[in-house]
């Protein structure tokens, strides 16, 4: 399903707006987060994953590329990516894919085929446009709000996966 | 109310943070210690002007325990025994893959 755009010049104020509560409100540099604006419409957030390794607490960074493009009458677009040139998208098997398993509302997909493009990868809960994207029917307590939700839904869902026993490290330490 | 018994007022209370993590604000409540924390949650319902659902989620940040599971007991037991920082976070429904 194509998503209506949004005027991007108000959908990148309120989105940065809302950012900005959030990292204000949760003290988030201070908690280890890190933000880069990329483009007119998209900044990359760096989220510290917390696990339990072999030698005690471990903290890893991980990097989310958000859009405004739909924003908010939609969530931001979502995507897990690399600290390289250009935030390129990260793949499965690397460091820079988070090895997740057991959330029932939470799916990560490499390589997805879309109902309208070329396959790309899929964050998929109803806090991602992508969501909408592929043909989901959330029922209205899980549906985006406009209005009742903000990018911190997004970030605080992803956050707090990446913090939980369901998290099990970078996705290439599995391969060890 | 003169600013001082004010003061005094709130000395006695104690504050429950909550912060709403659909949308990134929080909000302050002041409770009397031997209120339940089922007052608390009720007050905090009504700040975010939202009415409670099946699968929303209240826990205690500091030790990510869920707040409904106590919502019988005194505030001031809570306090002592569960969270002892009174800082919540508040989460509705999302949907998944």
């Amino acid at each position: 399903m194509g998503l209506p755009r949004a005027n991007p010049v108000v959908a990148m104020a309120t989105f940065t707006g809302h950012l900005d509560q959030l990292w204000a409100n949760r003290g988030l540099a201070e908690r280890g987060w890190a933000r880069e604006t990329v483009d007119d419409l998209h900044v990359v957030v760096t989220i510290p994953a917390h696990r339990t390794g072999e030698h005690g607490e471990v903290t890893e960074p991980f990097h989310v590329l958000l859009g405004a493009e739909y924003y908010d009458l939609y969530p931001p677009t979502v995507m897990f990516v690399s600290p390289e040139a250009g935030w390129p998208r990260a793949r499965k098997g690397s460091r820079w894919w988070p090895n997740v398993v057991g959330i029932p509302w939470l799916g990560l997909h490499d390589d997805f085929q879309y109902p309208d493009g070329p396959r790309r990868q899929l964050v998929c809960f109803s806090m991602t446009a992508e969501y909408y994207m592929t043909g989901h029917n959330p029922t209205e307590a899980q549906r985006w709000r406009q209005g009742t939700h903000t990018v911190a839904a997004t970030l605080n869902r992803l956050a707090d996966v990446l913090s939980s026993s369901s998290y099990r490290g970078p996705d290439n330490a599995s391969h060890l | 109310m003169s600013i001082d018994s004010d003061r005094s007022e709130h000395a006695r209370e104690l504050l429950v943070t909550v912060h709403n993590e659909d949308n990134g604000l929080p909000v302050e409540i002041h409770a009397e210690p031997e209120s339940l924390v089922s007052t608390v949650i009720a007050k905090m319902y009504e700040k975010f002007n939202l009415t409670r659902k099946p699968n929303d989620r209240l826990r205690c940040e500091s030790t990510g325990a869920d707040v409904f599971a106590y919502a019988n007991d005194r505030l001031s037991a809570y306090e002592h025994t569960r969270c002892r920082d009174l800082v919540w976070l508040f989460a509705g429904d999302q949907g998944g893959a």
